[in-house]
């Protein structure tokens, strides 16, 4: 397999910038993910990884060769695409055989790889059937087959469940997943649904706007977002956040609710704040505790997500939030109710330069 | 020439050196257009890179022409001269594009260390970033432009035929460079009788000859009217414009039909319509002659529309079922279901939007019927004959006229032309449309 | 605003039957969602309600009416469609007051103006007005499409998988505004969708379909706690409900080909052998669980993360609250909550 390293790679189009200037080191079987909203750069940098963009500023380095000016052909990477890019006019057979006939492998070589392939994607029984029938799940079966059957160094995959139902999606996920397990391939793989990226990432790339907001395992940028885009895109719905002014122990968020600020959080703020200051409270859905006691809020509105009730807080003055609460127990639109939040999962940003305000954890 | 005793025939020194200019100025716009200038330019230095490539052919040729008489193949100079001096062409373009800087307002995109040395101005993907794209593309270039203008050779030529006289036009060698004259022309449109030497002399002395009287009298002959092509032409012009019209509004409004609602038999109605195409219209024409004589369509206007719009209209509703199929339906619905009725909807909505598969199919269905021979030869005699069948009886009988046919054939080429270049964005969509689809 | 009913609409496309004795009825300012994957009848549907297909058999009632003869203007219905319904040449002020200026209103210009603007500033698009269509992000050209139905304050609006072609993010936003907006305007509203979430939380009644026939139509609670067939039991619930064939042997569940046995509560009346349904929240990690199996792979969603376990040949989907740090091949202990098992027979159908 490979490590993949970007020095400083950037993607102008004049005075545009696609992709700021990134460093990014990919290890050897890491799965990771570029996640971000349409037109963040996400796909562009997979595509300068792949070749298929040529690179305005910096160093792609495969496995220790430079490659940031090989053809696409010379980088031993396979590339898995959206829409599945099957040749609707061979069977399953001969696509995937494709990319080995391309580099003039011996027909044994061939037909053996492609049984191997085909059993490990369970696909055997389509293999002479002509991919137009197939459906879009077993498809995307065949594209990765055809992409794994060249053992190449690396995987890039760019949303290759975007244009599946939401049902296949689930298992493509996890099929994908045990896949890159077994493999232990190093593969990139490029999103917009962060709960696809949480679900696989051995590591994700939150990027917006051309620029890498934050790198980190799922565990990073969930419990510590590095600043409020991360925040507001990762999870689901994402963390509450809410405005207010710090001072002494206490954050006011409006008229007549406060939030006694856990005591190890006090000496970071009064840093931070220079003793005071406004600052934005982040919690995350599942941090709320509602009970008879703590801040006050009405119910806007409360939906069924399953297994649980995702309640809609009215603060006052059309703040909502979103909380989690077991299904047990009805809340009626209008019902005055009383939460706190969970001291360990509470985070403060900087209103200003949107950024977290890190606390340094003494162990 | 030059000094140079040059082993060629004066008019294929003339040739080489429009094919070197050709060669010329055909790479070079390629490099001009890549560094931001206009096309114009580039074509404007290609040219003077071509001739300088072409003097240098000939110095070639003459120096090497002691070689190849010693081989004894003259064919031998000829070549290696070509090869030589399209080296040196290559390497003035190479050497041309190091120097030619970049023109300013250009979007440039300056690539990381490693990659190609100058900035870049059009695709960035890496395989086209290569220089030897370049060069490729500036030969590629150069090859299609050639390959056109060789194609159109017999159409320039029979231009120059037209303004010939009579006897340049049968000139052996073939006479390039000539004197141009209307002759052809006033022949083509005029009838003429014969003047006794006596009848020539008369009419010398008039005074109120106009122009084309005394081209004719050159030839001893007196214009004594219209000749009928006039009146050929205007029988073309409202017969292809009257049928085009029909058939591309009723296609239209069939295609719509076809495409939009489900009409039982749907499949062999449609290969039906298609098959009045696969007939030659030869095939047809006793028949229908028949049947024209019958009903006293013979030699009429009616006539001949009514048969060309039938003929068309296969070829309309299928290339427009194909456009209308295009436009998403989702369109007219939401207007349906708005409030409008749906030949609002189709006015409103679906028209705009065909536009494009519209006018492709109107310069097809035009210049089938402006062309057709066979229908208007058979079914016509006098009153209603179009210019196609009437071109060949130019012919006449004290000789060929090359030059008057030739005129014909430019005149009748005209009106094509024009449509068809006035429309030539949506022809070249007629020809590729449907052709990718997102998967 | 009104009452919509369908009665027994069947209608078939050559040989493929897309509707099959499809009936329901949606009452006053209900949001009424119908929920099923490509292909189920739900576009079909939607089209016969609008007027732009006609059913083979069949009727559809609006407030008591019968209204099959209508045409589609004459309904007074609005479409959303999932894309293509703005015309990319005019602004997005003409695209609004487009569907005012039908000859089947005649309204002036100036009452048509305000409208436009009205409902630009409920949408949040007043800022957009004067742009072309085709220079419109996903999300800002469909609060212009819900615009365009708005704008016209119809009887009803059909909705068909408006959010789908959305990227995660702004689809969550938009589902949002979208719920709150009906709510304020209390219109009658049909929504397509076939993801379940979208479904589950703004729906006040959902209609689920297969195959051109409606299985089971109930409040979302009633979806997701009583699922009448194995298909409604699979297509709500993230991740999917564990769906294990059984065998009943002297009061005890025994899943096939797994070590998984649970004790059968006495007076439980269904076959030997029965399909059983368990949603991944009722398989509890815990020490003193009373099953065990292998980890085979997780999925760590942030809230909660989502542990395969296999026991035998079975797999069995967890929810674990957080961040866990089970590893794959561990061995863990756990339990299966007794009180909400579903039970199905063999061909689906819920026992």
């Amino acid at each position: 397999m490979a490590t993949i390293e970007l020095q400083k790679v950037e993607k102008k189009f004049g005075d545009l910038h696609a992709v700021k200037p990134m460093d990014l080191t990919i290890h050897d079987g890491e799965f990771v993910v570029l996640l971000g909203p349409s037109g963040c750069g996400k796909t562009t940098t997979l595509r300068m990884i792949s070749g298929l963009e040529a690179v305005t500023g910096g160093r792609i380095i495969l496995n220790g060769r430079d490659v940031t000016w090989a053809h696409p052909s010379e980088r031993d990477i396979a590339f898995v695409f959206q829409f599945f890019a099957l040749y609707s006019h061979l069977t399953v057979r001969q696509n995937i055989a494709f990319p080995l006939q391309a580099q003039g492998e011996s027909k044994e070589t061939v037909r053996q790889r492609v049984a191997e392939v085909a059993r490990l994607l369970q696909i055997e029984h389509v293999l002479d059937v002509k991919p137009g029938s197939l459906s879009g799940g077993d498809r995307q079966r065949v594209a990765l087959a055809r992409a794994l059957v060249r053992r190449p160094a690396a995987f890039l995959m760019d949303e290759p469940l975007g244009a599946l139902d939401a049902e296949f999606r689930e298992t493509m996920r996890a099929e994908i997943k045990r896949l890159h397990i077994e493999q232990h391939a190093t593969t990139v793989y490029v999103t917009h649904d962060q709960i696809e990226a949480m679900a696989m990432g051995d590591r994700i790339v939150v990027m917006s706007d051309a620029v890498v907001q934050q790198i980190g395992t799922p565990a990073q940028v969930y419990h510590d977002p590095a600043n409020l885009f991360v925040a507001r895109f990762i999870g689901s719905p994402g963390m509450n956040l809410v405005k207010g002014h710090y001072a002494a122990g206490v954050v006011h968020l409006r008229e007549g609710i406060s939030y006694a600020v856990p005591d190890f959080w006090v000496s970071t703020l009064n840093e931070a704040l220079q003793g005071e200051g406004d600052v934005i409270l982040g919690f995350r859905p599942e941090a709320v505790i509602v009970n008879s006691e703590g801040m006050p809020a009405t119910v806007y509105a409360a939906d069924l997500h399953g297994g649980y009730t995702m309640l809609h807080l009215d603060l006052g003055g059309e703040e909502i939030i979103h909380a989690r609460a077991p299904r047990s127990v009805q809340y009626p639109i209008g019902t005055a109710v009383r939460f706190t939040l969970e001291p360990a999962m509470v985070r403060f940003f900087d209103p200003v330069t949107e950024k977290a305000i890190v606390r340094e954890v003494t162990a | 020439m030059f000094g140079l005793d040059i082993p060629l025939p004066d008019f294929w020194i003339a040739y080489f050196f429009i094919f070197w200019v050709l060669i010329g100025g055909t790479t070079t716009p390629v490099i001009f257009r890549h560094q931001g200038y206009p096309v114009w330019l580039g074509v404007l230095v290609g040219g003077v890179v071509g001739v300088i490539s072409g003097i240098v052919f000939m110095v070639l040729l003459t120096a090497f022409q002691p070689l190849a008489d010693v081989l004894g193949d003259p064919l031998l100079g000829v070549l290696v001269s070509i090869l030589i001096s399209a080296l040196l062409i290559l390497v003035a373009l190479g050497w041309l594009r190091r120097f030619v800087p970049l023109a300013k307002n250009n979007e440039v995109i300056t690539l990381a260390e490693g990659g190609p040395r100058a900035p870049v101005t059009y695709s960035t993907r890496v395989d086209k970033v290569d220089p030897s794209w370049l060069s490729r593309q500036s030969i590629r270039a150069s090859v299609v432009v050639m390959m056109a203008i060789l194609s159109l050779i017999p159409v320039v030529w029979m231009g120059m035929t037209a303004f010939k006289s009579r006897a340049d036009a049968v000139a052996s060698p073939p006479k390039v460079v000539f004197e141009p004259t209307m002759e052809g022309f006033i022949s083509l449109l005029t009838k003429r009788r014969q003047l006794t030497d006596a009848q020539i002399a008369e009419y010398k002395q008039r005074e109120d000859l106009a122009w084309y009287d005394e081209v004719m009298l050159k030839r001893g002959q007196a214009i004594i009217g219209q000749s009928d092509y006039v009146k050929r032409l205007r029988n073309s012009l409202i017969i292809a414009s009257v049928s085009t019209v029909l058939s591309v509004t009723l296609g239209t409004l069939s295609a719509y039909a076809f495409s939009r609602f489900r009409i039982p038999g749907e499949g062999d109605l449609l290969f039906f319509i298609l098959s009045t195409r696969m007939l030659p219209p030869v095939v047809v024409t006793i028949p229908i002659f028949l049947m024209y004589r019958e009903l006293g369509l013979y030699d009429t206007h009616i006539g001949m529309i009514l048969l060309y719009t039938a003929f068309n209209l296969s070829f309309s509703v299928w290339l427009l079922k194909g456009f209308i199929d295009e436009i998403p339906k989702e369109y007219e619905e939401a207007a349906l279901v708005d409030g409008y009725t749906r030949m609002q909807a189709f006015r409103k909505i679906v028209l705009p939007q065909a536009v494009t598969g519209i006018a492709a199919t109107t310069v097809f269905s035009f210049i089938f019927a402006w062309n057709e021979y066979a229908f208007a030869l058979m079914l016509t005699s006098d009153k209603a004959r179009t210019a196609p069948p009437s071109i060949p009886s130019v012919l006449g009988t004290g000789g060929i006229e090359w030059a008057a046919i030739a005129a014909g054939s430019l005149g009748f080429l005209i009106p094509v032309v024009i449509v068809t270049f006035s429309l030539r964005r949506y022809l070249l969509r007629g020809v590729t449309f449907g052709a990718i689809r997102q998967g | 605003m009104s009452n919509v009913a369908l009665e027994h609409i069947t209608k078939r496309f050559k040989d493929v039957t897309a509707l099959d004795d499809v009936s329901f009825s949606i009452t006053h300012g209900e949001f009424f969602v119908l929920l099923g994957p490509t292909g189920a009848g739900k576009t079909t549907t939607l089209r016969v309600i609008a007027g732009l297909e006609k059913q083979d058999h069949g009727d559809v009632i609006f407030d008591g009416v019968n209204v099959n003869k209508y045409t589609p203007a004459d309904r007074d219905v609005a479409f959303v469609f999932q894309q293509y319904s703005l015309y990319p040449t005019r602004t997005v002020y003409e695209n609004l007051a487009f569907p005012l200026q039908s000859p089947l209103r005649k309204w002036p210009k100036e009452r048509i103006d305000q409208r436009v603007k009205e409902v630009a500033e409920k949408l949040r698009i007043s800022h957009l007005l004067d742009r072309k269509t085709a220079n419109l992000s996903g999300g800002e050209m469909q609060r212009v499409a819900l615009g365009r139905a708005l704008v016209r304050s119809p009887r009803l609006f059909l909705m068909d998988e408006p959010l789908s072609n959305l990227d995660a993010k702004l689809r969550e936003a938009l589902r949002i505004e979208l719920q709150h907006l009906q709510k304020t305007e209390g219109s009658t509203t049909l929504f397509v969708t076939h993801d379940q979430i979208e479904a589950l939380t703004m729906a006040d009644r959902i209609a689920v379909l297969n195959q051109g026939r409606i299985v089971q139509i109930g409040t979302p609670y009633d979806i997701y706690d009583r699922p009448a067939t194995t298909f409604v039991a699979q297509l709500v619930g993230i991740p999917r409900i564990n769906l294990l064939p059984a065998v009943r042997e002297n009061g005890t569940l025994n899943v096939e080909r797994s070590t998984v046995r649970l004790a059968l509560p006495p007076d439980l009346n269904i076959p030997q052998r029965f399909l059983l349904g368990v949603r991944p929240e009722d398989v509890r990690l815990a020490a003193d669980g009373d099953l065990r199996g292998e980890v085979v792979l997780t999925e760590p969603l942030g809230v909660e993360t989502v542990v395969h376990i296999r026991s035998g040949q079975q797999t069995l989907l967890s929810i674990v609250p957080g961040i866990t740090d089970l590893r794959i091949g561990d061995v863990i202990a756990y339990s299966i909550v007794r009180e909400r098992l579903h039970f199905f027979n063999l061909d689906g159908v819920r026992l």
